[in-house]
């Protein structure tokens, strides 16, 4: 009976599971506000997926993992951990993928909420990538998780548009699967009343052209924000790699024999029309120099980081010419060990807020 | 289906069909629906039914009705259920697709004791039907998994996880015609020592008697819970055809 329900799109009485092709994204606020600055010259931004919480542990989707569910415990450590980092960072603006809504697998806390209320970031904006009422697949039960924007200073409004879905999936499990989005949320800086922040986490397989589809949209998105004379920055965890990329094959840290190896061969310009259009926190060149240096993932902590996946744009200019610019790898990159508090490194911008000269 | 409706010829004693009523079935008589109960009239004062054929298997249970004495316009009966739920929970156990539960839960030996006290009176045109009762469950071992946290499925493992819920029962059937009426069934589960603890369930329908022997149901289930996350309802339509020999 609930298939057929599905089939005839009565998903509002069952799973819940569809988004409109643009809908208003939930606001949050910490339960205490915390003072911000009315003027800075420039503005940290700090761009991470943190793996819904989960840091280290190994799923049962990852190479060798038997983890399901986190318990209570295992979720506030991690979340702790990863507040701690945040508030010792400071940034002014956080852009986060992977953050858990009351879902069954990380004991139903509100990561957003959390964050919030255990940092000094004052308002949040959250939009929702797998919400299904309940997910009859490996037990996950009731999921909600997505993308999030969050801020010293108030939102104002924020826009959940929906990224085009994997045509190559059959009906039932693209009902079921992700639904990829581009967050972008109006933030009121005290100087600058046109500025906004975009974040976006795309397809991690190419299945088809899904993820050139939706780097076009997500591009799309940025221009248009541009033409209606908008400053903004936009990050996410991107799942591709850039022109200058050494190895887009067989990665230190490939499950073999349990999982298709990433393959990012045909890929190489994907991501060019951001490169070219925007200022990016990473130079081209530089990683071109040293690809090392900007990566921010890794399946296996025992290898180290292994690609660049994660990415920060925008079409004002970064402050000191983009030099403060880099991945929080380790202590000797950042000053904080990051490998274990999410399976991706945090990557850091600092925009300059003199608006002259912009893009 | 209408005109098997309306070229009937007979008139059955609807509440025979009913399974949430303070009657039960007549000695000897049986009754099954493609969803509904399969139920048999031990004697003319006690049934002996299972949830479903299907669901027996699964999860083995059996219920006892008894009709009592009747208490002025009232009629009176209990129903008693013992249960054994714990190999359906395992098999909902499992990787992949159809894995109602993590692969990796705890899941033990549980009893579970379901106790109503059913009233019902004809007023008017129509049945009325109220029901109070307590459901007992008992984990033997340790327990490690995840309610279900989904329409029916949640009233049940939140009570082998909790241990204890309280019911109330709400039902009116009343035929319009010979052949056409309306039933509804209302329950509310109450859970005092659990964090997540009410649930209210709706079912109501169109009734068509086919015939003497055979009933057909449409309508709709509708249930509200407060889950972990928050309060959700879901709605589902209801089919169903019943026969009784």
């Amino acid at each position: 009976m609930i298939l057929l329900l599905m089939t005839l799109g009565c998903d509002g009485t069952t799973f819940r599971a569809n988004f409109a092709d643009q809908e208003p994204a939930l606001l949050y606020e910490a339960s205490a506000l915390v003072d911000s600055p009315t003027e800075q010259e420039e503005l940290l931004i700090l761009n991470y997926n943190i793996k819904y919480g989960g840091a280290r542990l190994t799923f049962f989707w990852e190479c060798e993992g038997g983890r399901y569910n986190m318990t209570d415990e295992e979720v506030y450590t991690h979340l702790d951990n990863l507040a701690a980092f945040i508030t010792e960072v400071d940034p002014d603006i956080l852009i986060l993928q992977e953050v858990d809504r009351n879902s069954l697998r990380s004991g139903y806390i509100d990561q957003t909420q959390y964050l919030l209320d255990n940092t000094p970031l004052n308002y949040g904006a959250y939009a929702s990538q797998h919400s299904v009422d309940f997910l009859p697949t490996d037990g996950m039960g009731h999921i909600d998780f997505g993308n999030a924007i969050l801020s010293r200073w108030p939102i104002s409004e924020s826009t959940r548009i929906a990224l085009p879905l994997v045509d190559a999936y059959p009906g039932y499990y693209r009902y079921l699967y992700l639904k990829r989005h581009v967050l972008t949320a109006k933030i009121e800086l005290p100087w600058n009343d046109h500025f906004y922040a975009v974040n976006t986490h795309l397809e991690a397989f190419s299945e088809e052209d899904a993820k050139l589809k939706q780097i076009n949209v997500f591009h799309d998105v940025l221009t248009q924000l541009s033409a209606d004379g908008y400053d903004w920055i936009a990050a996410g965890d991107l799942n591709s790699l850039p022109r200058g990329s050494e190895r887009l094959v067989e990665f230190p840290d490939d499950c073999a024999g349990m999982f298709d190896a990433d393959d990012y061969s045909g890929e190489e310009a994907w991501l060019d029309p951001l490169f070219e259009d925007f200022n990016s926190g990473m130079d081209l060149a530089e990683y071109a120099e040293d690809n090392a240096a900007w990566y921010s993932y890794t399946g296996d902590p025992e290898q180290g980081w292994t690609r660049a996946l994660d990415y920060i744009f925008t079409n004002q200019n970064w402050a000191n010419d983009g030099a403060d610019n880099l991945v929080m790898q380790s202590i000797e990159q950042g000053g904080y060990e990051t490998l274990y508090l999410s399976d991706h490194a945090p990557v850091q911008a600092v925009l300059s807020t003199n608006t002259d000269g912009g893009e | 289906m209408w005109l098997l409706l309306w070229t009937g010829t007979v008139f059955a004693e609807s509440t025979q069909f009913t399974p949430n009523v303070a009657r039960t079935l007549n000695k000897g008589d049986w009754s099954i629906g493609v969803f509904a109960p399969l139920r048999y009239g031990l004697t003319d004062k006690i049934e002996l039914s299972v949830v479903h054929p299907g669901y027996v298997i699964t999860a083995p249970h059996l219920r006892l009705t008894v009709e009592h004495n009747q208490w002025g316009d009232w009629s009176v009966a209990s129903r008693h259920q013992i249960g054994y739920p714990t190999p359906m929970l395992r098999q909902l156990s499992r990787e992949g697709i159809g894995g109602i539960l993590p692969p990796d839960s705890v899941i033990p030996h549980t009893v579970v004791s379901k106790n109503d006290l059913y009233v019902g009176s004809s007023i008017g045109k129509g049945e009325l039907t109220l029901s109070v009762g307590a459901s007992l469950a008992l984990e033997l071992g340790k327990s490690d998994y995840s309610t279900i946290d989904y329409a029916y499925a949640f009233r049940q493992t939140n009570l082998y996880q909790n241990n204890i819920s309280l019911q109330l029962g709400l039902g009116w059937e009343q035929f319009f015609t010979e052949k056409m009426g309306l039933r509804t069934w209302n329950k509310a589960f109450y859970y005092p020592t659990a964090e997540e603890g009410w649930i209210v369930e709706s079912r109501d329908d169109l009734v068509l008697q086919i015939s003497e022997r055979s009933q057909a149901l449409l309508g709709v289930n509708i249930s509200v819970a407060q889950y972990p996350w928050g309060t959700q309802w879901h709605a589902f339509p209801a089919l169903d055809w019943v026969w009784k020999w």
